[in-house]
């Protein structure tokens, strides 16, 4: 019988049990608990006892630390052989030329145009709406309900919050979240950081 | 013991602007971290005591200019910090390290100044001093020399310390609508945490009211002597900056990045310095820091640019924005702790508002306040 793990922990695991169980019934899902300690630590022993064996895995963890977390435990499991379909929720309409990459998740009713190319570990929320032609990078946060335009490039490990509006062919640098609702229409350099419970924007200066 | 400072001294614009005048322009101010202007042609440019500056790195020379072309009065660096030359964008008047314009598009052409008018073109300058990473500059045209503003140990303190930070800089700033002196005030009150943070920093670092009873005693020994000569003025002056390992921390949780950095020191303790009037930097067991200036508006407006850094990289690692963003998230919990209690003093002041009555634990700040109105006052000067 065809198997899954869907490692993660909270809401989210138990959301991916169910989702997968929907997008395919015939799947035997092992889920399997993660927790992480007061300094933030995987406790990844309970990987050690994953047999790949035919089995695919699937990583449900949130946008913590820009995205590095959930990253890490995909690059977990990746090391251990496990290969990671893409999970497209019933609903979603992925264009036929569009490409997901590994352990994405594309929630119900999100949108997602021709000729997309959505990297790895990339999460796309509900009824999330991508324009044709979008670029969006590895291990990127997509919240439920955003809005990106045509052409749009959105960096690696970015997250944009409820409420966001990506106008078209513009460019979110990487590792920038924004978490402002409304529009962005000019180019978005990376490390930058829009939250609203701060007076002006967060930057990251490297010289 | 009731404070000496009358609400004036947080609500007054004349007040401020006779404190901008007398009080900041005279001594050193920090502007920012040399690391962000290590490159030929990095900038960064502040307003301090509303002039706007710009320093520049002119191949490895660190110069503070007024950002200002003397043309028609355009920044001539409009960014906050980057690397360009000194270049004005209206007219494209370029500026050589000594201010003056090393090129005038068209001079023959469109603006033929007479020689001795050509001569007289030049930025205005400011005095520069770098100690370890932190950039100070002073706005006076005679400067008093920096080691009168803060002691020997402590510019080796603040050397060491800063010589630390790693130069991916994280910074942001808040808009307070509080006076800056309420930051201070605050900053060395080390009741206020088991109050104010009693659910976030508290929880992390035990605060404990020391009273140097010493200290107090020469404090209020003082009496109301005049103590002009220049010797203790600056004497006193000095002894306002102060800093290092501050408290013992409860624990300090072994993240993994800590692997990553060259840790300051080697003490699970809250490090904590101030220097007098307006630079702060803490740090959590040597792993990171940050550095808060705060910035007057006005008498009612602050603007707190907080810099975030990890201690310096022993090796680059891709999640470090993700280490810096978590910090400063956490950090800005805290700092919102402060700013609510600071802008809920300042929305109550009213000129006839009763003067504050300082506790024997808080003789730092009544020393302070002592020394700071003799400036105002015009009994001392720097």
């Amino acid at each position: 019988m065809r198997s899954k793990y869907v490692i993660g922990n909270g809401a989210l695991l138990d959301w991916a049990m169910a989702a997968w169980r929907e997008v395919d019934p015939g799947l035997e899902l092992r889920p399997v608990k993660l927790d992480q300690d007061a300094a933030y630590a995987f406790d990844l022993s309970v990987l050690d006892n994953l047999i790949v064996d035919g089995a695919t895995a699937f990583a449900a963890y949130d946008d913590q630390f820009l995205n590095f977390r959930r990253f890490e435990l995909m690059a977990k499991l990746k090391e251990r052989g496990f290969s990671m379909p893409a999970l497209v929720c019933p609903g979603a309409l992925v264009a036929s030329t569009a490409s997901l990459g590994e352990n994405v998740m594309i929630g119900a009713g999100a949108i997602v145009g021709h000729g997309c190319q959505i990297g790895f570990n990339t999460v796309i929320g509900s009824g999330a709406n991508i324009g044709s032609a979008c670029r969006i990078g590895n291990s990127a946060w997509i919240e439920a309900g955003v809005v990106i335009g045509r052409a749009a490039k959105i960096g690696a490990n970015v997250t944009l919050g409820t409420g966001v509006i990506i106008g078209d062919t513009v460019e979110v640098g990487k590792f920038c979240a924004i978490d402002v609702a409304g529009k962005i229409t000019k180019n978005i350099a990376a490390k930058t950081f829009l939250h609203a419970s701060f007076d002006t924007s967060i930057n990251i200066v490297e010289l | 013991m009731l404070s000496r400072m009358p609400p004036q001294a947080y609500i007054d614009q004349g007040w401020f602007e006779r404190e901008r005048e007398l009080f900041f322009k005279p001594l050193w101010q920090f502007i920012g971290l040399k690391t962000m202007l290590s490159q030929h042609n990095a900038f960064i440019t502040r307003t301090l005591c509303g002039l706007p500056i710009v320093v520049q790195n002119f191949n490895g020379e660190l110069r503070a200019f007024e950002n200002l072309c003397v043309h028609r009065q355009n920044p001539v660096q409009t960014l906050a910090n980057g690397v360009r030359p000194l270049v004005c964008s209206y007219h494209g008047w370029g500026y050589g390290q000594d201010g003056a314009p090393d090129n005038i598009p068209f001079e023959a052409e469109a603006f033929r100044y007479p020689p001795e008018e050509r001569a007289c073109l030049h930025l205005r300058r400011f005095a520069l001093e770098t100690i370890g990473n932190l950039v100070f500059i002073n706005l006076s045209s005679n400067p008093i020399p920096i080691g009168e503003q803060f002691g020997a140990d402590f510019l080796t303190s603040i050397q060491e310390c800063s010589d630390a930070f790693d130069g991916e800089v994280m910074l942001t700033t808040f808009k307070m609508q509080a006076n800056w002196k309420l930051a201070y005030e605050n900053l060395r009150d080390a009741h206020h945490p088991r109050y104010v943070h009693a659910r976030s920093l508290y929880q992390k670092v035990k605060f404990e009211v020391n009273i140097d009873e010493a200290g107090l005693a020469a404090f209020k020994n003082l009496g109301d002597s005049a103590l002009n000569d220049r010797g203790t003025t600056t004497s006193r002056l000095r002894s306002f900056s102060n800093g290092g390992p501050d408290t013992p921390m409860k624990e300090v949780l072994p993240f993994s990045w800590h692997d990553n950095v060259e840790r300051y020191g080697n003490k699970n303790w809250y490090y904590n310095w101030l220097a007098f009037p307006n630079l702060h930097i803490a740090s959590g067991g040597g792993y990171s820091f940050i550095i808060e200036h705060h910035i007057p508006v006005s008498p009612d407006r602050t603007d707190m640019m907080v810099h975030y850094v990890t201690a310096k990289k022993k090796r680059r690692y891709a999640a470090s924005p993700a280490v810096l963003h978590a910090h400063m998230m956490g950090a800005e919990r805290v700092l919102r702790e402060d700013i609510d209690v600071m802008q809920n003093i300042q929305k109550q002041l009213h000129p006839g508002a009763p003067s504050a009555r300082l506790g024997d634990y808080e003789f730092a700040n009544g020393s302070i306040e002592r020394w700071y109105l003799d400036v105002m006052e015009g009994k001392i000067a720097l």
